[in-house]
């Protein structure tokens, strides 16, 4: 958040690298403190939590699956 | 000399090198933090409260803050998550049950802290009522360390030898005194470690405390658990941003203090880790 510059662009191009960009999680830190509870912009500050939420569960459920399948196989442990 | 000893001679080599680029960031951080902190540390900045605008004075409300919301981190997360490793490691088979919650252990470890932040936000401030207090982000950080003291718990005590617990099951003993008299105290050092592994992370934490507890500018100590408070991490991140005009030196003095803080912290472990692993009968 400190060294990406937090800037809502997008980054489409090659030079992009060397350009500001803002991440999902620092929207939600950068705006949360200033927002009215209830209104919309809340809401959707919630959204992309659980967009972030649902995207960590999946990847994480691709690596237990993956794990279980050793196990039982016996390939670990 | 054989060419497949050359290739695994500069084989090793490489790694070596791969492994000393992994420690150098480290060693970089901690030497541009104490040089140019070192000079903002004295007894006045460590024991007083800031003032103008947090540009002159002490860290005091924060380092209170951050040991206050340590310690209610663990007074919330020790039991339930030494305790779910107790269940898992010697009670529970393998069902779909538990299976359900290794899953979401690993899922707890894996989700982002910010995450956290809005989730203690949405439950303890705002439906809880509990306001933005030090209870909301005690809380909150709990649930956050939870798997970390949970899989490293659950490891100490699988450490422990099967045959420990049949002796136990021969002499008569029930399940749980072989547990409480003998598996739990073998498997103590190991899990202090995990406790302590993961105190130190919900210490080092900004994300999670930004919505739960944290005030911007606090400079008294807190009255009660319903109270906000300062925190290290927050007051590094609101000075090294929101605050224009801030002297460095008090901003790598805070960096300091925290880093201070997290390695010793780190260092206990590693000595009691230490200390037992070379006791221990196995």
């Amino acid at each position: 958040m400190m060294v990406t510059g937090n800037a809502a662009r997008m980054p489409l191009t090659p030079d992009s690298l060397f350009r500001p960009v803002r991440t999902m999680t620092a929207t939600i830190a950068a705006e949360m403190g200033e927002v009215a509870q209830g209104s919309l912009h809340f809401h959707a500050l919630f959204g992309i939590g659980i967009i972030l939420f649902v995207l960590t569960f999946l990847i994480n459920l691709a690596a237990a699956r993956s794990i279980f399948q050793k196990r039982r196989r016996g390939g670990l442990r | 000399m054989n060419a497949r000893f050359v290739v695994q001679r500069v084989g090793f080599a490489l790694l070596s090198l791969i492994a000393l680029v992994v420690v150098l960031p480290i060693l970089v951080i901690v030497a541009i933090i104490v040089v140019r902190g070192v000079g903002a540390i004295s007894w006045e900045f460590l024991t007083t409260m800031p003032h103008d605008g947090m540009k002159a004075g002490g860290i005091l409300p924060a380092i209170v803050g951050t040991i206050v919301l340590t310690f209610g981190t663990a007074v919330a997360a020790i039991p339930v998550g030494v305790g779910s490793a107790i269940y898992l490691s010697e009670y529970a088979r393998d069902t779909l049950f538990t299976r359900a919650i290794r899953l979401a252990i690993v899922n707890l470890a894996g989700i982002p802290s910010v995450v956290y932040g809005l989730f203690g936000l949405g439950l303890f401030v705002l439906f809880l009522q509990f306001g933005t207090s030090i209870l909301a982000g005690s809380l909150t950080l709990a649930i956050m360390t939870l798997p970390v003291i949970i899989s490293t718990s659950e490891e100490a005590l699988r450490a422990v030898p099967t045959e420990y617990r049949t002796v136990i099951a021969s002499l008569g003993g029930t399940r749980w005194q072989g547990i409480r008299y003998v598996v739990l105290p073998q498997a103590l050092p190991g899990i202090i470690t995990g406790i302590i592994l993961g105190l130190l992370r919900a210490a080092g934490e900004t994300a999670p405390i930004l919505f739960t507890v944290s005030a911007f500018f606090l400079p008294r100590l807190p009255h009660s658990l319903f109270d906000r408070t300062m925190a290290l991490p927050y007051h590094l991140y609101v000075i090294s941003t929101q605050v224009p005009g801030m002297p460095q030196e008090i901003q790598y003095g805070t960096a300091l203090v925290l880093l201070m803080v997290v390695l010793s912290m780190n260092l206990v472990a590693t000595l009691i880790r230490g200390h037992f692993r070379r006791r221990r009968p196995w």
